[in-house]
C-alpha cells in the first residue's frame, strides 16, 4: 500500500483588508492532492490565469463564479500556497492546513500518480464551478475539493462546500506539516 | 449594532454557517427558478440573526451569493 494525501486549508476570505495582497487562493481556501513519493509538491485544481485574467482582477473573477459561471481550470503546482497558508496560520489566521491520508493498492497509486502529472504536464483543462445543489450535480465540473473524485479518490465530504469540507478534513485528518519543519 | 454576547455560541455559529453554504449553493442551482427569491430570504435572515449574535467574520467565498443580493448589514461590516 502507498499514501496518497488530500491536503486542505479554509481560506481568509476576501473580505478582510489585512490579507487583500494574499493570493486568491489563500483568500478562497484550497485543496491539493500529494503523494508518498514526493510529498512537497502539492498539485491543486483551480481556474487557470488565462480564463481568470480573461474575466477581470481577483475580485471579479469571484463575482463570476458565485454567479455560477464557469472557467476553464487546470491541476497547477500550488506546494507554495499550501505553505504560505500554514505560516499565515502561525500568525493566527484561519487557514491551518489539514491532510488525510488515503492508502491505496500500489497499482492505483501509480495509475493516480501519473494521471496527475500527465494532466499537470499536458495542462489539461476541465471545468472549475462553485459547488451546487438542488439538482444532480453535473459531472463534468468540478471546484478544487471534489476533483480528487475523477481520480477515483473518496472524499472527506461530498458536497465540495469548502466550510463543511474543511469542517470534515480537520475532523478525519491531521495537522500538515510542511516538509521542511519535520524533525 | 452591538453583539448580544451572552448568546454567542461558537457551536450555533458554526451550524449556521453551513446552512448558508447550503443555501448559497441551492442558490446557484436554482438562480433560474421562481425559488430563488425565497432562498435570498432565508439566506439574508439567517445572515442577519448571525450578525445578530456577534458574528464577524467573512463568509468562505463559495459561503457568499454575488455581492449584488449579499445583505447590506454583512457588506457594511467588512466595507
Amino acid at each position: 500500500m502507498k499514501k496518497v494525501y488530500l491536503i486542505g486549508f479554509r481560506g481568509i476570505g476576501f473580505r478582510d483588508a489585512q490579507f487583500s495582497q494574499e493570493d486568491a487562493l489563500i483568500r478562497a481556501g484550497h485543496v491539493g492532492i500529494a503523494f508518498e513519493d514526493a510529498p512537497k509538491h502539492i498539485f491543486g485544481f483551480h481556474p487557470t490565469e488565462a480564463a481568470s485574467r480573461a474575466v477581470g482582477d481577483d475580485t471579479a473573477v469571484i463575482e463570476w463564479l458565485k454567479e455560477h459561471h464557469t472557467l476553464a481550470g487546470a491541476l497547477q503546482d500550488d506546494s507554495a500556497i499550501f505553505r504560505r497558508a500554514d505560516t499565515l496560520a502561525q500568525q493566527g489566521a484561519r487557514t491551518t492546513v489539514w491532510q488525510i491520508v488515503i492508502p491505496v493498492e500500489d497499482e492505483d497509486y501509480t495509475r493516480i500518480r501519473q494521471q496527475v502529472l500527465q494532466w499537470y504536464n499536458d495542462g489539461t483543462t476541465f471545468t472549475y464551478a462553485f459547488p451546487r445543489q438542488g439538482e444532480d450535480p453535473p459531472a463534468d465540473r468540478d471546484n478544487c475539493a471534489t476533483f480528487p473524485r475523477r481520480l477515483g479518490l473518496p472524499l472527506p465530504e461530498p458536497s465540495g462546500q469548502l466550510v463543511k469540507y474543511m469542517a470534515a478534513l480537520e475532523s478525519a485528518g491531521e495537522r500538515w506539516i510542511p516538509e521542511d519543519k519535520e524533525s | 449594532m452591538e453583539p448580544i454576547q451572552v448568546l454567542t455560541d461558537r457551536e450555533l455559529l458554526n451550524t449556521l454557517e453551513h446552512k448558508l453554504s447550503d443555501l448559497a449553493a441551492l442558490w446557484r442551482g436554482r438562480k433560474d427558478q421562481p425559488e430563488a427569491d425565497a432562498i435570498v430570504r432565508q439566506y439574508h435572515a439567517i445572515l442577519n440573526c448571525m450578525i445578530e449574535l456577534g458574528f464577524r467574520e467573512g463568509l468562505d467565498v463559495d459561503s457568499e451569493l454575488p455581492d449584488r443580493l449579499m445583505p447590506e448589514t454583512y457588506l457594511n461590516l467588512h466595507s
